[in-house]
């Protein structure tokens, strides 16, 4: 079942048999390494490794006077809530105060009460987009809640004045699930009709059932919620059973991983109502984005992920509250982060919205991100700068 | 509406062939050998990676089926050598647990191969067939017609050959089949062989429309399995009418009822059938043996 | 000619026959006579190779065949008529023969023409699903079927259990005939009339060994068979 766990425990038992130096930090990267998210996950771990590297590489952290350098260790989750509540279990056992991830609306749930009642964890999400998993003491999330994601959805509705709308939302997504009423509530005052609420869940291969009702009400829109494979499927499937309006998705989608399920051709023009991900970055000419995309091809000579982004940040954000509080206690650099400003960390490549007193983090310890939409064209997805700039 | 029935019934049969084409593997090496073999799924599965490979590299897509039912067979003779033969004697229940492990030996496998990730070969044949009163896709029809040719195909063997004339002794009574001087061992190598390649089959044409990745096959096993319960258990036309049938129902509850409603209402019929008819649509009334 | 020499047979850790001597010979039908659950099957099944011997030998034409798996003693000219006739009831009666043959490939229009005339009733059936054929004429068609594999030792398992009087007698006319043509044959039975009618020669066991044996007329009439059927 868990090809890497046996390889995980030894790499944890080998890490805590080496003593650990008074002025290591260990940060906890908790992302899944292996299973079906790992398109999702890997590329994460990986950014985490580049920004410790590079901030090692730089003489570490200064704190209180002291420099100190980051050290990771790294747990599998599998994208999968047992898996993970034990890889959690394996950092706090061996000590570590400071954890990066996880992803998947699975996880970060079943993260949420141990964590949450812990007062020697500090933990950022650069993941799960779940609502309910921050909560502004010593949880933080630089990553967007599936909310802002429908904020990005309302934005294109009111660019393109849409007037039917067929949801068809993966019904196993507790973050896609909770929104949805929310969601259709903000549509319909934009004066779309909700023409149908559809369900499948993760694994489904044959929706032509529902697609023939769906394209027989002919919507003006097929929203999609949920993750890519399905996405790809429902949408070639949606065409082939004669559906002609705007296929519009909601969800985090590597152009690698939707190419290996459907045509570039049946892709062009979908739109993706998402905040901006690493590629979209790289596109807008972010320079910082474009060194970390670098620094990954030439170490894993492959292309960053979405999310690469965001884990890189994190580090950063850890790194600048940690430096900002002068102390290694929990409680010290909770406060630290709960204060950061988006300008004490000049790093940050995504582009956050600061709150009123220039914070990175509401009370609830969430970020904004600048909602965005992208459309799919040629080989992948481009900024709709005609819907948002 | 009324087209929209059609259309509906339509998606039925071509989501009940996918069904009906895994079901004829695993109900034939059950019905003849008695053997629950969940590593059919496997075989499926095994069908859909090695013929992406095959195509990836450049390969025409049917050469690439050839070719990977070809390895599919010689692994299900492996896997019946490895995981069935030498438990042959010992209680059913080892033979559950044999076939379990199996199967997850070659997920395992197919995972540290490939990845998770799901992806889909590209099809060989694109496009639709647009008719006045209903919108087929050439790859279903392919899949309706390759259900056909297998069903057909096993029938000729079973009917037409001394060997399948030997495979229906041994599904019929093992123990007179074996002092009529047949040889197990070729009969088994057959009978694995053949529903080795039909879950091959299935999986490279199903790998064509659906994602593949390593679990894809428990969940077709799973209905597979109802689908041998609803056709009579060992039955080839069970098989092919059960899988029909369970796909129509789905696409019907799915289509006129809910979406969310699919599963349950197919497990509801299966229930129903068995209720009025426990030995399946046609499946012999247990003959004392 | 059929020699069993000291053969022992069981199931596990249960021994069932614990060194048994048969033989059966052309010209001298045998009937080996015990009472349910002595193991005369178990010995059936032993000699044709459906469970492996623990010890002894089997002999056939001084050959031993204890080796051999149950395909190559049909080859070699060794075929049994199963308890419970077990025929394939999803399978017509020319199916059913055809098996009977399959050693040897084929069957040539020469046997069914001497099965049709051995047993009329199924060449008029031959197209029948044998499942559907009542008690008599499935014991015929296993008959039948053991016979198309030409053998030289034939082996019968309580051929009579569950038929009417009648189709026993049927069943006893048509094995004598086989044995006239010099068929060894070696029946397995509790039912005397049917014992009487084929056997010349009578082994009596007991407790999984040989406890008496002669001539089937001396024998069957001593009363040495209902002693051993009451267990004393
Ligand atoms: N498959 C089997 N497994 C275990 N024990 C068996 C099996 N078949 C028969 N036996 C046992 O072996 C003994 C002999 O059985 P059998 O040869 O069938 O007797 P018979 O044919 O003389 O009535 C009996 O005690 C029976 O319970
Ligand atoms: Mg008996």
């Amino acid at each position: 079942m868990k090809p890497f766990s046996g390889i995980g425990a030894a790499c944890a038992l080998a890490m805590l048999a080496t003593p650990l130096w008074a002025d290591e930090i260990v940060v906890g990267d908790l992302h899944p390494i292996t299973g079906p998210a790992n398109f999702y996950g890997l590329p994460e771990s990986r950014a985490i490794q580049l920004a410790v590297e590079e901030i090692n590489a730089a003489g570490g952290l200064s704190v209180g006077g002291e420099s100190h350098t980051f050290r990771i260790q790294t747990e599998d989750t599998q994208a999968n809530p047992t898996v993970g509540v034990s890889a959690l279990k394996k950092l706090v056992s061996s000590d570590v105060r400071f954890v990066i991830g996880p992803l998947s609306s699975g996880v970060g749930p079943a993260l949420f009460p141990i964590i949450d009642r812990s007062d020697a964890i500090t933990q950022i999400i650069d993941g799960t987009i779940a609502e309910g998993v921050t909560n502004g003491r010593n949880i933080f999330r630089n990553q967007a809640t599936v909310s802002q994601y429908d904020v990005s959805v309302v934005a294109l509705f009111k660019a393109k004045g849409y007037g039917s709308v067929t949801m068809m939302t993966d019904r196993f997504h507790a973050g896609f699930v909770g929104t949805q009423p929310a969601l259709a509530a903000s549509l319909k005052e934009l004066g779309a009709e909700i023409a149908g609420e559809e369900g499948y869940k993760l694994g489904d291969t044959d929706f032509s059932a529902t697609l023939t009702r769906v394209a027989s009400r002919n919507p003006d829109v097929l929203l999609i919620r949920g993750y890519p494979a399905e996405g790809a499927l429902i949408t070639k499937q949606a065409r082939q059973l004669g559906f002609e309006g705007q296929v519009v998705w909601e969800m985090v989608s590597p152009p690698s991983t939707v190419l290996k399920n459907i045509s570039a051709a049946e892709m062009e023009g979908v739109y993706n109502c998402i905040p901006a991900t690493t590629e979209d970055y790289i596109a807008l000419g972010n320079e910082k984005a474009i060194a970390l995309e670098e620094a990954y091809r030439a170490r894993f000579n492959e292309p960053a992920g979405e999310l690469s982004v965001l884990s890189y940040d994190a580090v950063h954000i850890l790194k600048a509250a940690i430096e900002k509080a002068g102390s290694l206690e929990n409680a010290a650099v909770n406060a630290a982060l709960a204060d950061l400003t988006v300008e004490e960390v000049p790093q940050l490549i995504s582009d956050y919205v600061p709150g009123e007193g220039g914070q990175l983090f509401d009370d609830k310890g969430q970020v904004t991100l600048r909602s965005a939409v992208s459309v799919w064209q040629g080989e992948g997805w481009h900024p709709a700068t005609d819907v948002i700039r | 509406m009324i087209d929209l029935f059609v259309q509906q019934l339509v998606n039925g049969l071509a989501l009940g062939s996918t069904y009906a084409l895994v079901a004829l593997g695993l109900t034939l090496i059950f019905g003849v050998l008695l053997i629950p073999n969940f590593a059919h799924g496997e075989f499926y599965m095994l069908g859909a990676f090695l013929t992406y490979a095959m195509v990836l590299a450049g390969m025409n897509f049917w050469l690439a089926m050839a070719l990977a039912v070809g390895a599919v067979i010689l692994l299900g003779c492996l896997v019946d050598r490895l995981a069935f033969k030498p438990v042959e004697q010992a209680p059913p229940l080892s033979m559950m647990i044999s076939a379990l492990a199996a199967s997850i030996i070659l997920q395992q496998s197919a995972m540290l191969i490939w990845g998770g990730e799901a992806r889909t070969i590209p099809a060989p044949v694109t496009g639709v067939l647009r008719t006045p009163f209903f919108i087929v896709t050439w790859m279903q029809l392919i899949v309706m017609a390759s259900l056909l040719l297998a069903a057909a195909g096993v029938w000729l063997v079973l009917n037409r050959l001394r060997l399948g004339l030997a495979i229906r002794a041994v599904a019929q009574n093992r123990d007179a089949a074996l002092l009529m001087g047949i040889s197990m061992f070729q009969v088994r190598l057959a009978t694995f062989a053949i529903g080795a390649a039909l879950g091959a089959i299935a999986g490279a044409l199903l790998g064509a429309t659906f994602p593949i990745y390593p679990t894809m096959g428990v969940n077709p096993v799973l209905k597979a399995f109802v689908v041998l319960v609803l056709g009579g258990i060992g039955s080839l036309p069970g098989a092919v009418f059960g899988g029909l049938f369970l796909g129509v129902v789905e696409v019907m509850v799915a289509g006129y009822i809910s979406s969310e409603l699919s599963d349950i209402g197919a497990f509801a019929i299966l229930v129903a059938v068995l209720l009025l008819r426990p030995q399946g649509f046609f499946g012999q009334a247990q003959v004392e043996r | 000619m059929l020699e069993v020499c000291d053969l022992r047979a069981g199931y596990g850790r249960m021994e069932v026959l614990h060194g048994v001597s048969v033989s059966a010979v052309s010209g001298r039908p045998t009937v080996v006579m015990g009472a349910n659950g002595v193991g005369k099957t178990t010995l059936c099944r032993a000699i044709t190779g459906l469970i492996p011997l623990r010890s002894g030998a089997i002999l056939l034409d001084g050959e031993d065949i204890s080796r051999c798996d149950p395909a190559e003693r049909v080859r070699r000219g060794v075929a049994l008529v199963p308890e419970g006739r077990q025929v394939f009831p999803e399978m017509t009666v020319r199916e059913n023969l055809r098996l009977g043959a399959y050693v040897h490939g084929e069957p040539t229009a020469a046997q069914f023409d001497d099965v049709a005339e051995l047993f009329p009733i199924l060449a008029e059936r031959q197209g029948q699903m044998a499942g559907l054929l009542s008690g008599g004429e499935q014991q015929m068609l296993a008959l039948a079927r053991a016979l198309m594999a030409r053998p030289r030792v034939l082996l019968l398992d309580e051929p009579s259990q569950g038929l009417a009087p009648k189709a026993v007698a049927q069943v006893g006319q048509a094995v004598t005939r086989i044995a006239s043509r010099g068929v060894a044959v070696l029946l397995v039975e509790q039912n005397l009339t049917l014992a009487e009618m084929i056997a010349r020669h009578a082994v009596v066991l007991e407790s999984g060994a040989v406890a008496a044996e002669g001539p089937a007329d001396e024998l069957l009439s001593s009363g040495a068979v209902e002693a051993s059927y009451l267990g004393h």
